[in-house]
């Protein structure tokens, strides 16, 4: 009896050790073929942690550079030290009154429904000095892949001036100097962004506002490229989405002009001169109604005598701006929206062709370079069709609630980001055959509800 | 001794018991001792959860039985490679019950009531896990009071049916995939309603060694008209989302089940049981919301039917005092790619003992302790692309009186 007893006993105590907890297999990160030792990133405002119209620490702590340097610390790196904003607010780079730059955006209720309000920034964030040998990520907010080579690019782009290690310098040649043995190169668009924002106003060139010319674009990429892993590095590049998967472009209808029949009436009898001239052209006449019609654009094409302008189609998009400046003065006194707000068919022509140029050298050096490739425009092309369900939620490009986007239209939430980073992530492990572990996307932010 | 080293070997080559899918089988804890067989013996009281053709078998005039469990659970999710991610559930103990009494009429009509707790799942994940718009935690119960008439038609045979009242309650939280204040916002769910069903079984002594059951559950779906839903969402979507009443319908499955019981000798008496559940009828979980701004919630579940395959023995040392072993192997109902962290059902190995003390004539304890280890599982949820190994174990120990004169 008294032996039996003990082998129950025995049992018993076996089975409740056994059970506290189930024995797991754990998942260990490996750096494959690759070397995480030192980590940077360099490229334009998704680098830098751009968000919400502007610089600030959160974003900074959110962008999809941040969530990959964390991620690369499981497979041999151990730090991602960034150019930090010091100040407890942010900049942007819109000027909302002489001096005074918006800092992040926030959701507000206006007139009864949700909409994005600039803060006020801290213009004083552009004069911080975040400069530091230790500095891993070289993101400058405004960036085209031809900047990154100019010398003095710190005096022209006060985002850059904040890090850079002497006035001439220039980002890619501080990059370099940080002996990387791992970077990500990313220009999500500048190069045809700052066109497409600027509503097409500007050409192929050097400007502001301009497309990069293609033999600039792949001779920078090439010098970038060249330099990073000439000290045997490897690394990663993502290419450029197309502008018509970005909320910045898509929200505006090109037919919410909503107006009454008196408006419709006195609109019609405006225009009948121009119909008349248009039909003589063999051009479309302009019609309204009341209720939704298709805005009036500006549109170079059109001749001069007819005003440059015409109706909007589905083949035009009109810019997130656009939206409160039709609800501007100026537009009460000519409805139509201006040139800076409208990409029409031809300009949205000349954006993707650029973008397919800039896309075919991406490739071509990734190749050549042997380096990682993250399809960004594929990745954006999903958001913006299907949309991508992760974790319990369903993410998508649509503004303000598919959970990407942040509040400028362009740049992404932290969530976004981190799907971003799974991306590169997904892309370093499959060339490397390494496995470093994905972000819990659930981790990070989405826009803010008030 | 030699049987006893028998028993040990049966319990180290497997693991042990408590049941799939929301299913929790701890109605008698002599049973549970024994792999929680039953339906071909003839154990009393009890009998009217386990078969209630067997009651007409009792002993005595009266028979009181009841007891308690605390299922001790352990959830244990990895996120799927790549990720470092783990997570561990923090579940309340959970206290499945049974109360069992019962009268013969006469020699031949007994009648009895049951209150048993046969559905339940009570999973606390956490406010903040990375599933946290699957589930963050759910607390499932189902309460049966069933009225139970038993008659034996003659030695051997004997029939009975009952009546199942079932109180069935939920609670469960979740977050929603919108942000304000630093926080996610969230909907509680809950509900309470009755709903009914029977059960019914034969029992027959086929020789004075070898006895023979065969019982039936009926589902019983409970169908939820007016639960709650209370949202906490920011104030500028407060108008979409009001606190609403929602309709909605969970199936406690039907349950066939094929038992036999052998006397090997005075001392030794094995069971083997055979039960079939009727998991196919849960193919969707589906909120239907009043308030018409409130989308409507779809969620496929598509449950299989299953088989659970369970072996015991009972042992007695003296007159007094007996050893209980058992074991099982129940097949989960959930199919690739909706496996839900509100369920993470595996196949499962259940390993009982059970030990039983004739305090007097009149008075008897049972207490038993199982074991149940789940496979570990890598699968997921296809619909909300929540994927990962699930690692489920659950020391569940129990004891009970009963009552005869």
């Amino acid at each position: 009896m008294k032996r039996y007893i003990y082998k129950y006993a025995f049992l018993l105590g076996v089975i409740a050790l056994w059970s506290c907890e189930p024995n797991t297999d754990d998942f260990s990160p490996s750096k494959g073929s690759a070397d995480f030792s030192k980590f940077i990133a360099i490229g334009d405002s998704y680098t830098a942690g751009y968000t919400d119209g502007a610089l600030g620490r959160r974003g900074q702590e959110e962008g999809f550079s941040a969530i990959l340097g964390k991620q690369l610390m499981h497979v041999g790196s151990d730090s991602y030290n960034q150019p930090w904003v010091q100040s407890e607010s942010s900049v942007g780079s819109t000027q909302l009154q002489p001096g005074v730059y918006n800092g992040y955006y926030e959701l507000s209720i206006v007139d009864g429904s949700l909409s994005p309000v600039p803060t006020i920034g801290d213009a004083a964030i552009y004069a911080e000095d975040a400069i530091s040998v230790d500095n891993q990520n070289f993101g400058v907010p405004g960036a085209k892949i031809t900047h990154l080579v100019t010398a003095g690019y710190s005096q022209l782009n006060p985002f850059f001036g904040r890090f850079a290690s002497s006035d001439m310098t220039h980002v890619l040649g501080d990059a370099a100097n940080a002996n990387p043995t791992f970077f990500s190169c990313w220009l999500a668009g500048n190069d045809v962004l700052a066109y497409a924002l600027a509503g097409g106003v500007g050409s192929i060139g050097n400007g502001v506002t301009d497309i990069t010319d293609v033999a600039d674009y792949e001779s920078a990429m090439g010098a970038v490229l060249n330099v990073l892993t000439s000290k045997g590095a490897k690394g990663v590049i993502g290419n450029i989405p197309d502008v018509s998967s970005i909320p910045f472009f898509t929200t505006v209808p090109y037919n919410a002009f909503v107006i009454d029949a008196a408006t419709a009436a006195a609109l019609n009898q405006n225009y009948e001169a121009y119909n008349a001239g248009a039909e003589a052209m063999g051009l479309p006449k302009m019609e309204f109604v009341e209720g939704a019609n298709a805005f009036i654009i500006h549109d170079a094409s059109i001749p001069a005598q007819l005003g440059s302008r015409r109706q909007a189609t589905a083949n035009d998009r009109l810019l997130l701006t656009a939206k409160s400046y039709a609800g501007s003065d100026d537009f009460k006194a000519d409805p139509i929206i201006i040139d800076n707000y409208v990409l029409t068919a031809d300009e949205l022509t000349m954006i993707s062709t650029a973008t397919d140029a800039f896309n075919a050298i991406n490739k071509t050096m990734a190749e050549g370079f042997d380096l990682a490739f993250f399809d960004a425009n594929a990745l954006m092309a999903q958001l913006n069709t299907t949309g991508l369900v992760i974790d319990g939620n369903h993410y998508k490009s649509t503004f303000v609630s598919g959970g990407v986007f942040s509040l400028d239209g362009i740049h992404t939430t932290g969530r976004g980001s981190a799907i971003i980073a799974n991306a590169f992530i997904d892309a370093i492990n499959a060339k490397y055959d390494a496995a470093i572990p994905r972000a819990n996307i659930n981790d990070y932010d989405m826009v803010e509800f008030p | 001794m030699k049987r006893m080293g028998l028993l040990c070997g049966l319990l180290m080559v497997s693991f042990q018991l408590f049941a799939e899918g929301y299913q929790v089988n701890l109605q008698g804890n002599r049973q549970t001792g024994m792999g929680h067989t039953g339906a071909g013996l003839m154990l009393g009281a009890s009998s009217m959860h386990f078969n209630p053709g067997a009651l007409s078998f009792m002993d005595k005039k009266y028979e009181f039985s009841l007891g308690v469990s605390g299922v001790i659970s352990n959830n244990t999710f990895q996120k799927q490679a790549p990720s470092v991610y783990e997570a561990k559930s923090d579940n309340p103990v959970g206290t499945p019950f049974y109360f069992y009494g019962a009268t013969k009429l006469n020699d031949k009509l007994a009648v009895g009531l049951s209150v048993t707790s046969p559905y339940g799942n009570t999973l606390k994940w956490g406010d903040d896990w990375d599933g946290k718009y699957l589930i963050q935690d759910i607390s499932l119960r189902a309460i049966f009071i069933q009225p139970t008439l038993s008659y034996k038609i003659n030695d051997k045979l004997g029939f009975g049916i009952g009546l199942m009242a079932v109180n069935g309650n939920v609670d469960l939280n979740k977050a929603l995939p919108v942000q304000y204040s630093g926080q996610d916002a969230t909907v509680n769910i809950s509900g309470n309603t009755w709903a009914f069903g029977f059960n019914a079984g034969v029992s027959y002594q086929a020789t004075e060694k070898l006895s023979l059951g065969l019982s039936y559950r009926s589902e019983v779906m409970v169908e939820l008209d007016e639960g709650d839903a209370d949202f906490s969402v920011p104030a500028s979507l407060a108008g979409l989302y009001p606190d609403t009443k929602f309709k909605s319908e969970l199936p406690m499955p039907a349950n066939i089940t094929f038992g036999v019981g052998y006397m090997v000798n005075d001392k030794l008496l094995l069971a083997a049981d055979l039960q079939y559940v009727g998991w196919s009828s849960y193919e969707s979980l589906n909120f239907d919301f009043e308030a018409e701004s409130v989308p409507d919630s779809y969620n496929a579940r598509d449950f299989e039917n299953t088989m659970i395959y369970r072996l015991g023995a009972e042992y007695s040392l003296n007159d007094k005092a007996q050893f209980r072993a058992g074991i099982y192997y129940d097949s989960t109902p959930i199919p690739e790619d909706r496996l839900t962290p509100e369920t993470p059902g595996t196949n499962k190995i259940g390993m009982s003992l059970g030990f039983g003390y004739k305090i007097s004539d009149k008075l008897s304890l049972d207490a038993s302790l199982l074991y149940i280890h789940g496979e570990k599982r890598e699968d997921g949820y296809e619909p909300t692309d929540f994927y990962g190994t699930y690692y489920t174990n659950a020391v569940i120990p129990g004891i009970g009186l009963n009552y005869s004169f």
